[in-house]
């Protein structure tokens, strides 16, 4: 339900919302899936006119439902939705604008969208008009980092998976991934999946079957894992890996189907879901971080409905812009908020700033030594032995990159310890 | 900037400057030297994929033998035999060779293990010599 002064809606509803502004202009999904006591398919005016009321719902989820829609609408039935197309816009800008400048900006917005909207290939949302959208409307709203380079869905590509009974299925692959300024251990909280459920209104539950057996370095257990897709309930058991590298360079999760509950849940109706989460160091990119998400699905049914089509426009890259947008505990966040949130929790006192620079950079210190040992014990080896070994070029430069790694990170904590700084004299002295 | 202000200036608003000078040079750093690494190493890191490319020079104008060594998942730890990555050449020339990597699904790991386990598989690519000449991290198994 909408809070009519806030606009804020509770999960189960922003979920109604984002899959009827996805429905409202695929008439055939919608016949096939109706909603229980709903007199027809959602209509899109009234899809668009929910989308831009909710305040709730991040931005970029906003522009690629609009996006979409527009794409696969006849030119005339866009015209008809240009007024309520205006309003999902204007309810993206910064609040607090004065209103000739904000209807000066939803026009540009409009004009933006409408190119986008008539631009060449398939009639849907595609990677080539989200980037179009991106860098035509940077100006207009300012983008985070990771709204800028959110690529999702490519779910055109298949490759061939077994399934629990052995036999290999050509599999639809997803990818969602953008990229972020945050460490990668920022990433944490939503790359383990026992917090998807609190992340994105499409996961219903994660349900452990078993123990959850701790490891170095994460934890492995099988889940129940039980997704919503429109009026569908699918529940598939999956054996899940989670793990932190020991310098925090790598998040990540490893999921397959479960052979060990497989059996057990006869009603599953995949038989290939398969893929990784990650957030990971990756030098060479537009930020120091690359948060991914990969998938591949089969259907194992083929007399029924393949919802699988379905899971990136409805679920896969929703769980990757919640992840973008923040994901703050129960309360949707957008990007300053995701920031300040994931960063290290609500406000830092001077004092635990300075403990917590401290303490990271004894750790970059010591992990850095650490992870120096082999190539020093290699590069030691190569001037002992019968021969010159030209490899110890390589052994310098491993060190070079662990320690101008950890430098790095050293930097990072440096600047999380001066923008603590930055937000703490109100709360210490009130003056500045 | 009069004075008064400079007086004003506390600690933490310099350290805010120098911390962020500081960062914006380290990153100058990181970056020229994994530039430098990279040229210099040899070996090049494959994305992490379904497949990866590579090049690698002629060897008396044939394409030098290669192998995979030390493939093991990531995240289970399950260690897969060199015969299951596939190499092949997929460009052809008077220079270097673009050479494809890629794990065979259907390979079987052993009798108890009857699939690739689903993971991401790191190793290395290594010449007749055993020198290595690539790393990999691909994507299989389910």
């Amino acid at each position: 339900m909408t809070n009519a002064t806030s606009g804020y809606v509770a999960p189960g509803e922003k979920r109604r919302i984002i899959e009827d502004a996805y429905l409202a202009f695929r008439p055939d999904v919608a016949d096939r899936y109706p909603r229980p006591g709903a007199p027809g398919p959602p209509g899109a005016q009234e899809a668009l006119a929910d989308l831009a009321a909710a305040t709730n719902i991040p931005r970029l989820v906003k522009h690629r439902r609009l996006i979409d829609g527009l794409r696969r609408s006849a030119a005339r039935d866009r015209s008809r939705l240009n007024t309520h197309a205006r309003r999902v816009l204007a309810s993206t800008l910064e609040p607090g604008l004065p209103d000739d400048r904000r209807r000066s900006l939803v026009d540009q917005a409009k004009s933006q969208l409408d190119e986008v909207a008539a631009a060449s290939g398939t009639q849907r949302l595609q990677p080539q008009h989200s980037q179009m959208w991106v860098q035509g409307t940077n100006d207009i709203f300012p983008y985070t980092t990771h709204e800028q380079s959110f690529e999702a869905c490519n779910d055109e590509q298949e490759a061939d998976k077994a399934t629990p009974d052995g036999q290999f299925f050509p599999s639809r692959l997803i990818i969602a991934q953008f990229w972020s300024n945050l460490p990668p251990a920022a990433f944490r909280t939503y790359v383990d999946p026992r917090n998807w459920p609190q992340c994105s209104p499409f996961w219903r539950a994660m349900q452990p079957l078993g123990p959850i057996v701790q490891t170095a370095d994460g934890y492995d257990g099988d889940f129940a894992e039980t997704v919503n897709i429109i009026t569908e309930t699918l529940t598939v058991p999956l054996h899940i890996g989670f793990r932190v590298l020991p310098d925090q360079s790598r998040v990540w999760t490893r999921f397959n189907i479960s052979r060990a509950f497989y059996d057990q849940f006869p009603g599953t109706e995949v038989d290939v879901d398969t893929g990784t989460v990650s957030a990971e160091s990756v030098p060479g990119g537009p930020a120091p971080t690359r948060v991914r998400a990969t998938k591949y699905l089969h259907w194992r049914d083929p007399d029924r409905s393949d919802l699988t089509g379905l899971s990136c426009d409805l679920g896969w890259s929703d769980l990757m812009m919640e992840m973008a947008d923040g994901c703050a505990q129960g309360s949707p966040a957008d990007g300053r908020q995701a920031q300040s949130t994931v960063t290290g929790g609500a406000k830092t006192s001077a004092d635990a700033a300075v403990s917590q620079l401290v303490e990271a950079v004894t750790t970059q210190c010591q992990q850095g030594i650490s992870e120096s040992r082999p190539y020093f014990e290699q590069l030691i080896g190569r001037f002992t032995g019968s021969s010159w070994d030209a490899g110890w070029i390589n052994d310098m430069l491993g060190m070079g990159l662990v320690t101008a790694r950890r430098y790095g990170n050293v930097a990072s904590n440096v600047r999380r310890f001066a923008d603590s700084l930055r937000d703490t004299p109100t709360e210490r002295d009130g003056h500045g | 900037m009069a004075e008064n202000d400079l007086v004003r200036l506390r600690p933490r608003d310099v350290a805010k400057v120098w911390g962020t000078a500081l960062g914006q040079l380290i990153d100058l750093w990181i970056a020229a030297l994994t530039a430098v690494a990279e040229l210099g190493s040899g070996e090049q890191p494959i994305p992490s994929g379904q497949s990866g490319r590579f090049t690698v020079p002629l060897v008396d104008g044939r394409m030098p033998g290669l192998t995979a060594r030390n493939v093991v998942g990531e995240t289970f730890h399950q260690r897969l035999d060199s015969q299951a990555v596939v190499i092949k050449q997929v460009s052809s020339g008077p220079g270097p060779v673009t050479v494809e990597c890629s794990i065979n699904e259907e390979f079987r790991p052993s009798q108890g293990d009857t699939y690739i386990q689903g993971d991401t598989y790191t190793g290395q690519i290594v010449n007749e010599r055993g020198a290595v000449v690539a790393t990999f991290r691909l994507d299989a198994g389910s």
